[in-house]
Parts: C-alpha cells; sequence; structure tokens
C-alpha cells in the first residue's frame, strides 16, 4: 500500500511539473504578446502604509512589495539597482530581494546577496542627504522575476505622502493601502486621475481607518517631445496629513492649509532675520550713494549679488529649508537659491529697502498651494520688492536674467511672500508677455558681385536678452567669430561676418551688430534675379504629427522682428514682389510685409509671436494651419529684371 | 582590456627604499607667497586659463607591507576671469577611485589684489558617483571673484597601475606650465613615449638611485575640435608603464607577446566537464549544424547570443565561465570569447583574438605595449577573411563598429610549440569597408500632378552598412507611439517637408551588414515650389535633404588632418515631368563636378551631378563618394570642397518658365 501512494504521489508531482513548466512557458508567452515592445513588466506593486501615534509624534512607515518580469536578454541592464533616500528624513530598512530564474519547470530563487549604503552624488545638487542602498539582481535574464521590499520610515510627517499609480513601465496590478489610527485626520487630492479610475474602498478595524486603492492595467508613461513632464502625466494619489491628537488631547496642525505651511517655513526665515549681521557694508554703502532712487539701489544690490555669488545647490536635511547666514554666504561666494535670497534681502534691507522672502514652485510643479499646501508645491526661494504697489520678483540665481524680470521658470506660478512670522501673501508672477521678450533685427543689404553685403543690427530683450548674455560669456577667441556665425546667420551656411565691424554689448537689453557677407543665395537666371526677402527663418514651423496627443510646452512668451532691407542694384527692375501675409490667432500670429522704400529699396518685415505657455491638442489643426501658411508665405522671392538696354 | 588583468606578484618583494631621500611628494610644494600669475589681454579674454599644472607620479614600496604603492600629486592653477570660468571652476572633485588615502589636499583662492584665501579642507566631502562608479572627494571654493585664481594641491596614495597610462596634457585651449614627473624605486625602470609633438620625458637623476622621469612645458598651445578629425586622439599626451624590474631580471614587463600567450591561455583554456556541456548546449539552442558552411554557422550563434544573452561588466558571479554564463544568461567579455572560441572549435572554424582600441581616441601604437591599445576585443576568421564583435549589439559578423576598423591590432593566433598550444602575436590592419559596403541609394520621383505647388514626392531609400545598424539593433525596441517619429527621421529631410506615408523594412538585427533598411515613402511640402509672376521655382536640391557643410570652417587654418569615420557613398536619382505648359529653362545649373583622383585614376572623393531629359522627362543622376579615410591638414580645402558642393546642390533652384 505504501508502494502505491509513492507512486501515485510521484505521478501527480510529476504531472503537476509538466503542466508547470508549460505554465512558466506559456505565461512568459502571453506576456511578451501583450508587451511586444518592453524589456519589463510589473506584475505586482503593494504599498501598504502605517499611520500611527507614537511618543506623541506621528510615525509613518511604508512598507513596499514589487515584483517584476523580465521579457528579453536586456533584462541585464536592470539588475543594478538603487533605492534612494534622504538619510535626515527617512530611512530604508529590512530590505529583501532575489531573483527567480527559469529552470524548466520551476523558478530557482537566487537572493540578493550583498546591499551597500553610501552617500551618492546628485547631478543638480552639489551636496544633500541622499543615500542609496544599492545591490544587484543575479542572473537576471529574459524569462526572469524579480522580488523587492522594504520598509521606509518617515521621520517627517509634513513630507508625507505621494503615491504614484505610474510608471517607466506597464504594471499589472497595484495596490495602496492607507493605514491611520484614529486621532490623525488626513484628507487625499488626484493628480492626472480621479476616484473613479480605482476600486476604491474605506472602513475602519479596530482603532484605525483603512483607505484601499487597487488598479490593473496600468500602462507605461510614455513622453512626448516638448510635451509635459512626469508630475504633468503621471496619475497619483497626494495624502496628507491634516492634523493629529497626542495622548493627552492636544490637536497638532500639520498639513491642513497654506497657513500651516508657512509657519513651518517661516520659522526657518525667522532665525535668519533675527540673527543677521551687515554683509559688505562698503558696497551696499556705494551703491546707495550712487543712485537716484530706490529702484536703482535695488538693480544694483541685485547685480552685484548676480554677478558675484554663484549658485552651488546645498540641501542637507533642514539645510534644505533654513537660508544660511548672509555673512557666510557672502565670504563663501557662493550659495543655494535661499541663500542667496537672503543675502539679496539683507543687503536691502541695509540700504533701507524692504524685500521680502518668497517661496515659489517652479513651472515644472503642477500643483497650486491651494490643492496642495505642502513642501511638494515649493522647490524654489527668491525675494520679491513692492516698487509702487506692484511687487517686482528678484531672482539672483538667474545669472543673466535682465532687472526688472522674474526668472523665466517661475512666470505664471504663485509666489508665498514672507511678511512676518504670522503674516504672507500669496501674489501670482505675471508672464513676461510677447513685447518685452522680443528679438528685433534690422539687416540692409545689396547684391553685388554675386554675393549679398549687409549690415545687421540686433537688439534683444527679456529672455532673449538672457540667453544672449549666458551665451556670449562662454566664448573665447577661438570660437567667437563662429559662434556669432551660428547665431546671427541668415540665408545658409556662407555666412560670413567681418570681425572687425562686430559690436557687442551684452545688457539688460542686449545689442549686437556687424557687417555680413552671404554667397550663393540669389538665385540667377538669364537676366532675372531670385531673392527671398526672409533671410533668417528664425522658426520654421514644426508641423505637430497627428499622432501627437500631449501638449506641447512653450513655458514663454516671445517674439522676433526681423526686417530685411534691399537696396535693388543699378540697373534692375522689380517685376514681382509676393503677396502681404498674416496670420492672427489668440495664442500665436505671424505677418510679412513688403514695403518699397524710397531710393529704390525694399523692405520685408516677418513677425512672429506666441503667447501661450502650453499649446492644447485642441488647438493642434489651427497651428498647423499657421505653420503651413508661414512655411509658404516665407519661402516666396521677389523677381529683379535686368533692364534693357535702351 | 581589463579581462586579463596579471597580477605582477614579483612587485611584493619587501626592499628597502632609497635611503635618506624624502619623497618627491612631500617635498614638493606650492609658492607660500604667491602672486597673481600675469597673463597677456588675449588670456585674459577667456573665461578661464590653466595656468599651471604639475604631476608627481612617485612608485614607493612601504616599509611595513613591503608593497609597491603609487603616491600621485596634483597641482593646479587655473585663472578665472569671469562668472562663466567662476561656474565652471567653482566646485572640484577628487576621484577616489583605486586610492587608499588622500595623503594631503589643500586650496586656496588668490584675489586680484594678491590677498589670499586658503580654503578650510574640512568641509571636505564624500560620496559615489553612481556615473562614474567611484567615490569622489569633493568640496566648493569658498570666496572666489572673477579675476581671481584658484589653487589646488593633493597627494593620493593609491594601487599602482603599471600596465599603461596615458595623460592628455594638452587641451582645447591654451595651457602654461605644464609638467609631469614619474619616479620610481631603483629597480623599477619606468619607460615613457610622449604623441602628437610633445617632448619626450628626459632621465634626471638627481634623485639617484631612484630613477626619475620629467618633462615640463612652458607654453602649451591649444587644439580646438575641427570636423572630421578626432580630437581626443591629436591632443598631446604622454603614456607610460613599467618596463623592467633590475631585481628580478625581468625586461619589457608589458610586452604584447606576453599578452598574446596569457590572452591565449585564458581564452582556450581545458574546460571541465560542465562547462563543455554548458557550451553544447548553446550550440544545440543556437541551431548549429557542422554541414552548414562556416560563416552561417558563425552568423547563427552570433544572432543567438546577442538575442538572449546579456553582457555584463560588474557581476558578482564569475561570468567568464561557461556554465555560470549559460545559468545566468550573461557574460562577460572574456566568457563571451571563449564560448565563440570553444563552438568554433568544436565545429573546425578557425578563430584568432584581435585586440584593438577605439581610434577616436587613441592610435594603436604596436611599437609601446601599453594595456589602453588593448581595451576592445574582436574575433578574427582567417578562412573567411571576416571580423566579428562579440559585444556591441549593433555589429555582426563582418560589419564591427568603424572605430575599430582602419587601425592596426594584435593578432593572437594559435601555433603549436613541442606538443602544447599558444598564442603568439601579429599586427596587422583591420580595413575599413569600401564605400560601395556604406551606400546610400535614394530614387527620388516628384509627381506634379497633383498640382504644381503641391506637387507628391516618393522616396525608396536603401542605406547598407554601418549607418543604419544601431536602427537595425534597436527598431524593436521603439516604442509604437515614437515609431512615426523616428521614421520620418529616416528620411533625413528639413521641416518643410510632411511625410504621408512611409514603409521601412529590414529593421531586424539580424539583417545588420545582410540587408540594408529600406525606406519607402511618400511626402509633400508647402514650400519647395513657389509661384513667382509666370513662373515657378522649383527647389529641387531641398530633396536630397540638408547637408553636412564646412564654409565656417575652410575659412580657418586646419590643424588635424582629416579623418572619415567610414567610407561612404551616395547613389541618387531624381526624376520628374516639367509640368504641363512649362519649359525648364536653367537646367544646366544641374551639373557640378567636384572630383579629386589618386595616382592610379581612381576617385578619391568627388560629388558629380548630371541630368538626363527624355522628352518631358528629366532624371538627374548624383554621384557623391568619400573613398579616402584619411587626407592630410593641407588637403582639407579639397575636402571640404567636396563636402560643400553636396551642400550647394540642397540651394539648387530650377525655373519653370511658361512655354
Amino acid at each position: 500500500m505504501k508502494k502505491y501512494i509513492t507512486l501515485v504521489l510521484c505521478l501527480s508531482i510529476g504531472m503537476c511539473n509538466f503542466s508547470f513548466a508549460q505554465q512558466i512557458a506559456g505565461q512568459f508567452d502571453e506576456y511578451s504578446k501583450k508587451y511586444p515592445n518592453e524589456d519589463v513588466v510589473g506584475l505586482q506593486k503593494i504599498t501598504e502604509v502605517t499611520l500611527e501615534i507614537d511618543d506623541n509624534k506621528v510615525v509613518i512607515e511604508k512598507n513596499e512589495k514589487e515584483d517584476n518580469y523580465f521579457l528579453t536578454q536586456h533584462a541585464g541592464n536592470y539588475s543594478q539597482t538603487s533605492l534612494e533616500f534622504e538619510s535626515y528624513f527617512s530611512e530604508i530598512t529590512d530590505l529583501k530581494a532575489y531573483t527567480l530564474v527559469p529552470n524548466g519547470n520551476r523558478f530557482d530563487k537566487i537572493k540578493v546577496k550583498e546591499i551597500s549604503s553610501r552617500k551618492v552624488l546628485s547631478n543638480d545638487i552639489f551636496y544633500d542627504g541622499t543615500h542609496a542602498k544599492e545591490f544587484t539582481f543575479p542572473a537576471l535574464q529574459k524569462g526572469a522575476k524579480t522580488h523587492l521590499e522594504y520598509s521606509r520610515i518617515l521621520k517627517e510627517p509634513r513630507f508625507f505622502g505621494r503615491f504614484f499609480f505610474s510608471n517607466y513601465y506597464p504594471v499589472e496590478h497595484q495596490k495602496l493601502v492607507l493605514q491611520v489610527e484614529d486621532g490623525i485626520q488626513i484628507d487625499f487630492s488626484y493628480f492626472n486621475c480621479s476616484e473613479t479610475d480605482f476600486d476604491f474602498k474605506t472602513y475602519n478595524k479596530g482603532k484605525n481607518t483603512f483607505y484601499v486603492w487597487e488598479k490593473h492595467n496600468i500602462p507605461k508613461l510614455y513622453f512626448e517631445e516638448n510635451g509635459p513632464d512626469f508630475l504633468s502625466l503621471a496619475p497619483h494619489i497626494i495624502c496628507r496629513v491634516l492634523d493629529y491628537k497626542t495622548k493627552d488631547g492636544e490637536t497638532i496642525d500639520v498639513s491642513r492649509n497654506l497657513a500651516d505651511l508657512y509657519k513651518w517655513y517661516s520659522t526657518h526665515i525667522d532665525a535668519v532675520v533675527a540673527d543677521s549681521l551687515p554683509v559688505m557694508p562698503q558696497v551696499v554703502d556705494s551703491i546707495r550713494k550712487y543712485s537716484q532712487t530706490d529702484r536703482e539701489v535695488v538693480r544694483g544690490i541685485y547685480k552685484w549679488v548676480q554677478n558675484h555669488i554663484s549658485y552651488i545647490a546645498i540641501e542637507n536635511g533642514l539645510g534644505g529649508f533654513v537660508p544660511r547666514a548672509p555673512t557666510l554666504v557672502c565670504k563663501r561666494r557662493y550659495g543655494d537659491c535661499k541663500d542667496m535670497a537672503s543675502l539679496l534681502v539683507q543687503m536691502l534691507r541695509q540700504a533701507g529697502i524692504t524685500a521680502n522672502y518668497t517661496f515659489i514652485g517652479t513651472q515644472d510643479i503642477p500643483y497650486s498651494f491651494e490643492e496642495v499646501p505642502m513642501i511638494f508645491s515649493v522647490n524654489h526661494m527668491i525675494a520679491a520688492w513692492k516698487e509702487n504697489g506692484k511687487y517686482m520678483f528678484l531672482d539672483p540665481t538667474a545669472k543673466n536674467v535682465p532687472f526688472g524680470i522674474p526668472s523665466s521658470f517661475v512666470q505664471g506660478k504663485t509666489a508665498l511672500i514672507y511678511l512676518g512670522p504670522d503674516e504672507f501673501e500669496t501674489v501670482k508672477v505675471p508672464i513676461l508677455p510677447a513685447s518685452s521678450n522680443k528679438s528685433s533685427t534690422v539687416s540692409t543689404f545689396q547684391f553685388e558681385n554675386g554675393k549679398i553685403k549687409g549690415t545687421l543690427n540686433h537688439v534683444s530683450t527679456g529672455y532673449f536678452s538672457e540667453k544672449f548674455r549666458g551665451r556670449t560669456a562662454q566664448l573665447n577667441e577661438a570660437n567667437r567669430q563662429e559662434m556669432y556665425e551660428a547665431w546671427f546667420g541668415m540665408g545658409n551656411k556662407t555666412f560670413s561676418i567681418n570681425m572687425e565691424s562686430v559690436k557687442v554689448e551684452p545688457a539688460d537689453v542686449s545689442h549686437f551688430s556687424c557687417d555680413f557677407e552671404l554667397e550663393n543665395y540669389v538665385v540667377t537666371n538669364g537676366d532675372e534675379l531670385y531673392i527671398n526677402m526672409i533671410l533668417k527663418k528664425s522658426w520654421n514651423g514644426s508641423i505637430i504629427p497627428e499622432t501627437r496627443k500631449q501638449s506641447f510646452i512653450y513655458q514663454l512668451y516671445y517674439s522676433i522682428e526681423n526686417e530685411n532691407i534691399l537696396q535693388i542694384p543699378e540697373g534692375y527692375t522689380l517685376t514681382y514682389l509676393p503677396e502681404n501675409t498674416e496670420l492672427s490667432h489668440p495664442e500665436f500670429s505671424f505677418s510679412i510685409k513688403y514695403k518699397k522704400l524710397p531710393g529704390s529699396k525694399i523692405s520685408c518685415t516677418y513677425f512672429l509671436e506666441t503667447s501661450s505657455l502650453e499649446l492644447e491638442p485642441d488647438t493642434f489643426d489651427e497651428w498647423n494651419d499657421f505653420a503651413r501658411k508661414l512655411k509658404t508665405a516665407s519661402s516666396q522671392s521677389l523677381v529683379l529684371k535686368k533692364n534693357k538696354k535702351p | 582590456m581589463k579581462i586579463f588583468k596579471i597580477t605582477f606578484l614579483f612587485l611584493i618583494i619587501a626592499m628597502q627604499s632609497a635611503v635618506g631621500q624624502e619623497s618627491r611628494y612631500l617635498v614638493y610644494d606650492w609658492n607660500t607667497t604667491p602672486a597673481p600669475w600675469p597673463l597677456s589681454k588675449e588670456d585674459k579674454a577667456n573665461k578661464e586659463v590653466s595656468v599651471l599644472t604639475h604631476r608627481i607620479v612617485q612608485l614607493e614600496y612601504d616599509a611595513n607591507d613591503g608593497k609597491l604603492y603609487e603616491y600621485y600629486l596634483y597641482h593646479g592653477r587655473t585663472y578665472v576671469n569671469d562668472k562663466a570660468g567662476i561656474a565652471e571652476n567653482n566646485t572640484v572633485y577628487i576621484s577616489l577611485d583605486d586610492v587608499y588615502e588622500v595623503v594631503k589636499a589643500k586650496a586656496r583662492v588668490i584675489l586680484p589684489n594678491g590677498k589670499v584665501i586658503v580654503q578650510n579642507m574640512e568641509n571636505l566631502k564624500k560620496g559615489y558617483s553612481q556615473e562614474m562608479e567611484a567615490d569622489y572627494n569633493y568640496f566648493a571654493f569658498d570666496g572666489m571673484e572673477p579675476g581671481s585664481e584658484i589653487e589646488l594641491l593633493y597627494v593620493v596614495k593609491k594601487s599602482p597601475d603599471l600596465y599603461g597610462i596615458i595623460y592628455t596634457i594638452q587641451g582645447e585651449n591654451i595651457k602654461y606650465n605644464e609638467s609631469l614627473e614619474i619616479i620610481s624605486p631603483a629597480n623599477l625602470v619606468i619607460e615613457s613615449k610622449s604623441y602628437n609633438g610633445l617632448p619626450d620625458m628626459v632621465t634626471d637623476t638627481t634623485l639617484s638611485p631612484l630613477n626619475y622621469l620629467k618633462v615640463s612645458i612652458d607654453t602649451l598651445r591649444g587644439m580646438q575640435p575641427e570636423s572630421y578629425a578626432y580630437l581626443d586622439k591629436n591632443l598631446g599626451k604622454i603614456a607610460y608603464k613599467l618596463d623592467k624590474n633590475t631585481y628580478s631580471n625581468l625586461r619589457n614587463v608589458v610586452d604584447y607577446g606576453k599578452i598574446a600567450r596569457y590572452t591565449h591561455e585564458n581564452t582556450y583554456p581545458e574546460f571541465s566537464r560542465n562547462d563543455l556541456k554548458a557550451i553544447k548546449k548553446i550550440y544545440d539552442l543556437a541551431g548549429l549544424d557542422e554541414k552548414k558552411p562556416a560563416d552561417e554557422n558563425i552568423r547563427l550563434l552570433e544572432n543567438y547570443l546577442k538575442k538572449n544573452f546579456h553582457f555584463q561588466k560588474n557581476y558578482p558571479d564569475d561570468l567568464s565561465n561557461p556554465k555560470n554564463i549559460l545559468e545566468n544568461k550573461a557574460y562577460t567579455e572574456l566568457g563571451a570569447l571563449r564560448i565563440y572560441t570553444a563552438i568554433c572549435k568544436n565545429i573546425g572554424i578557425k578563430t584568432q583574438l584581435v585586440f584593438t582600441c577605439d581610434r577616436t581616441k587613441n592610435a594603436f601604437d604596436k611599437n609601446f605595449a601599453i594595456y589602453n591599445y588593448l581595451e576592445k576585443e574582436l574575433l578574427y576568421f582567417p578562412e573567411i577573411n571576416l571580423f566579428l564583435d562579440p559585444i556591441s549589439l549593433d555589429s555582426r559578423l563582418g560589419l564591427i563598429n568603424p572605430e575599430y576598423t582602419h587601425t592596426d591590432g594584435m593578432f593572437v593566433s594559435s601555433v603549436s610549440m613541442g606538443g602544447f598550444v599558444t598564442g603568439i602575436a601579429t599586427f596587422e590592419n583591420i580595413p575599413a569597408k569600401l564605400a560601395k559596403d556604406n551606400k546610400t541609394e535614394m530614387d527620388i520621383e516628384v509627381d506634379f500632378s497633383t498640382g504644381l505647388t503641391s506637387p507628391k514626392v516618393h522616396y525608396v531609400i536603401k542605406k547598407y552598412g554601418t549607418t543604419m545598424s544601431s536602427a537595425q539593433a534597436f527598431y524593436d525596441r521603439i516604442s509604437p507611439e515614437r515609431l512615426p517619429e523616428i521614421k520620418k527621421s529616416f528620411l533625413e529631410l528639413d521641416d518643410n517637408f510632411e511625410v504621408k506615408n512611409i514603409l521601412v523594412s529590414n529593421t531586424n538585427p539580424e539583417d545588420i551588414g545582410q540587408k540594408p533598411i529600406v525606406i519607402e515613402g511618400d511626402v509633400t511640402s508647402q514650400s519647395f515650389v513657389q509661384l513667382a509672376g509666370n513662373k515657378a521655382l522649383f527647389r529641387i536640391g531641398q530633396l536630397i535633404g540638408p547637408q553636412s557643410e564646412l564654409y565656417s570652417e575652410s575659412k580657418k587654418e586646419r590643424v588635424q588632418s582629416v579623418e572619415n569615420l567610414v567610407r561612404r557613398a551616395y547613389d541618387r536619382s531624381i526624376t520628374f515631368e516639367v509640368p504641363e505648359g512649362y519649359k525648364l529653362s536653367n537646367p544646366e545649373d544641374l551639373k557640378m563636378e567636384i572630383k579629386y583622383m589618386n595616382e592610379e585614376g581612381k576617385i578619391q572623393m568627388c560629388f558629380i551631378s548630371d541630368y538626363e531629359q527624355t522628352g518631358k522627362i528629366i532624371t538627374v543622376i548624383i554621384d557623391e563618394q568619400y573613398n579616402q579615410m584619411e587626407l592630410p591638414a593641407n588637403r582639407f580645402d579639397e575636402f571640404s570642397k567636396v563636402i560643400n558642393a553636396a551642400s550647394d546642390f540642397n540651394k539648387i533652384v530650377l525655373i519653370f518658365e511658361k512655354a
């Protein structure tokens, strides 16, 4: 009898194995078919978070479990894994990871052997508290699966919590569970998704409330060129702790509203304001002395900080929120945004001018303070100065931005202005109108001996000027001519500048002028000359493909005006002049206008303007119509004909 | 060539260090009272100028553990003119790769008024760079102002690298006071070689009995990047290595012949039974068959391995052994070589190992053996005269990446000597492919029947060889959303053209070097035909897409010789029928000919365009070829004429006149 049982067992195990092997192969085929272009697919991702009150503090622990499936030989590219954490505010514990390697009818489990933990360098930030747990998944290959789990302890409830339901690869199943102890009030909001996108449920159990979100078949994030970035695309949920009750029954406010956020930020400022010592008294005094108005003083001190303090990002622990003492920043001659803002505010104060610390989120942060009154909404500090009842926003980290205009990346964002320990103001940073962010060039030229010879005068304002100054600063003797020719080149690449004639003046409004020559541009045919008067097609009007789904990000309003004036060669008569064309849309417009000027001259003015930070997909058709018209109009030539000899 | 690291055990011999002499890296110091460096007005127009770089490499035996260490001293001083210069020099990173200890590190800022700000080195931070895979010490200079100088001096103790180091001394901008010293114990003789016009290092006896080599250059002019030249390769540099250990009477420590023997031994070992089983398994999985021709078998193997196995550089397990390779589906370079050679041996295909370096970075030097020149491993099959790159995914048998061609390499072949087999080194050229192997064929038909100003243009483009091999390698990884954009980019047209439909074929990795990628599609444009009165301007040149041009560079004096990445050719034809009611008034403008021949009367490079007319049908034929891999700098002018000719064709406008 015993024998028989063993035999049966063997058989059934054998069959089991056989069908399991088929299962392994079948599952692999199924996923390869479902995701033909993917190296990896997420099988499941489960995040369980507990929020508890301990020792009158909120303790947050997050447990992550992640299983991935690798579908191609490129699997090996994913074997090095790095989990980053900011050591001051969080830590990672209980890390377990292994690979499941297919082996015929089974998966072999191979554990990760070594996990290193170290301080890692960041690309953008010179010094911060980022540490990483790093390890290698062993034997990661086509058909293998990985499992990863770990806990993350969050020491500061203000930094809680953002949960993304999206990734750079597709995920089959994702689940988020929040377990919140009674006495902790939370709220949550949805971004790029809504509650109906999830299987959502909430229930009470014991002294906890549970919130559960689940989602299946989550496609991978797809980015289009010049399109919205991760935060604007990825579906995510932001949960915030509003307040909590301590054992003694006291209610502690955390992130209820903007006032709470402000209170937390302002305590860091209060300390700096309280013990600021005078800095650079000679500089401040001399600027004050040579300035007639407050505006000139502000300009002088702003320029000094722009020119003398270099931007180096330092975000270590609370150092990421507390500005360093202005005296230290000045001694070092470098600092991060808040250090530079703080130094500027302090120097202005010494000059008798009140400027204010200003918290702000740059354009890549898609939240408003009302939606998200949390640190997720702030990543930058500037200074604000009120002139005739209107704020001017000063960003010393933008080294070349002209005085009086905000740095381009905060345009249209809401500024949170520090007025005192309990007092603040929110003000929208204006968007620089296209007319103030302008590139204008006037070129006057003639055609002689097969060449175009002329003079160009260029003026740029706003961010055009900022860019020009930044680029000019990078030049050296060896590349100067080449770069000028690349920036100001017209017609074709034979464009050549006479360096002796160059005048450059990088300033708030920048100027550039030079003499130039251009070959192989005018088309000659018998006794006729064909000249396209749009020598510089500043922008070539890209057609947005029909397949595009996401909006097109511009980030700024701008205008370009190029006037080209041709001296008609002696002995020639104008026989054909292209028509004037214009097209105007609330967000973009252009015009091309021809004019005969006295003294046998013809002028052609090309004007282009866009007043949109982001082109929405429903305007793509109008945009394409605009781009096609612009292309057609700017490819027209005038015709000159040689006069017949009498 | 990290795969064949040899431990020079003989070095670990406790030895008396030279008596009574203090080490150079300890004696050397910066000027205690530095004055601002005098610079000319021209120098000050640059955002920064390197005014001093002093390097000392001192090899020393440690009295305690008897091991050899390298002490590396770096002393640099840089003038910064403006805020752009400050921004680039404000932070300093010291690599701790292979470093045991930072012996000293100090830094200061010298202000324009002569005031000195000594930096507090307690601010030195440490972090790991995931990009560079190394730890760094780093800090930011306090108190920098426009017009100041920064000065940095540090010494690190590290494991010595004696198999070859190359210091690139020259830069893009002028540098002053560049110097290098190499000091080694009496028994260890260092050999150095200078490249690209730098002076040789000379022997100095003042530290006798230590060996002491030094060189210093007061003014080193900069070399700017130029098109069709590889700056990294052409910059002045100095290489050195250990040559002799006189105590153990060992000569030619780094020697190609020795390396050939080691690598041969490593690549063709006696495999264990398990390893042999793994090799057989791979043979079966790849579908090889002894009856098939050699090249077919090699292709099957290569396609199988590159599709299913992964090249892994850093890995805890030994991925050079066949059993582990099969289990992990991953290999190192050595592992890959072993699999290929073992399987080839089984089916009677002869293999040679080939080692070379990226010729765009360094010129292979067969007369100065260092590992830097052997960084890339290839396989050569003498019977079919083809090369294979076991690692690179965008190359296949017969078509290896061009930076490893048109260069010499060390070929290791097996020879039998008294019953045992070993490897011997020979030096041969790895030839670049011919222009016809990297050809682009482009057939363009313009159809004006859809409207004179809105013609339909049909393209059939075939691109052979290297140009599209990475597209073929990774085409299946492109996401469907991105695909239309990528396909459009294959046409290489400017923004004025809109693509109507496009078909791309031969896009499999197996097609690399076997079949050309074929792009077929229709485009339209609103702007390339214009009506002007009773004429129509047909911008025919735009149909070949924007071309590279060298107008601005041909105005400057050429410094480097011309070097092409590949030989290549373009055969283009454009066909159209002159629209009804019009005649073509300037067909002669289509005729262009720039051509240079070699002494044998063969074309070195050319751009020739001509047309034929049959009734109203015009066919334009363009023949563009670059057959010469290199040209001396004084022929740059000729080269740029050919390049510019293509760009000039791009500007041709035909004129249709009402008949």
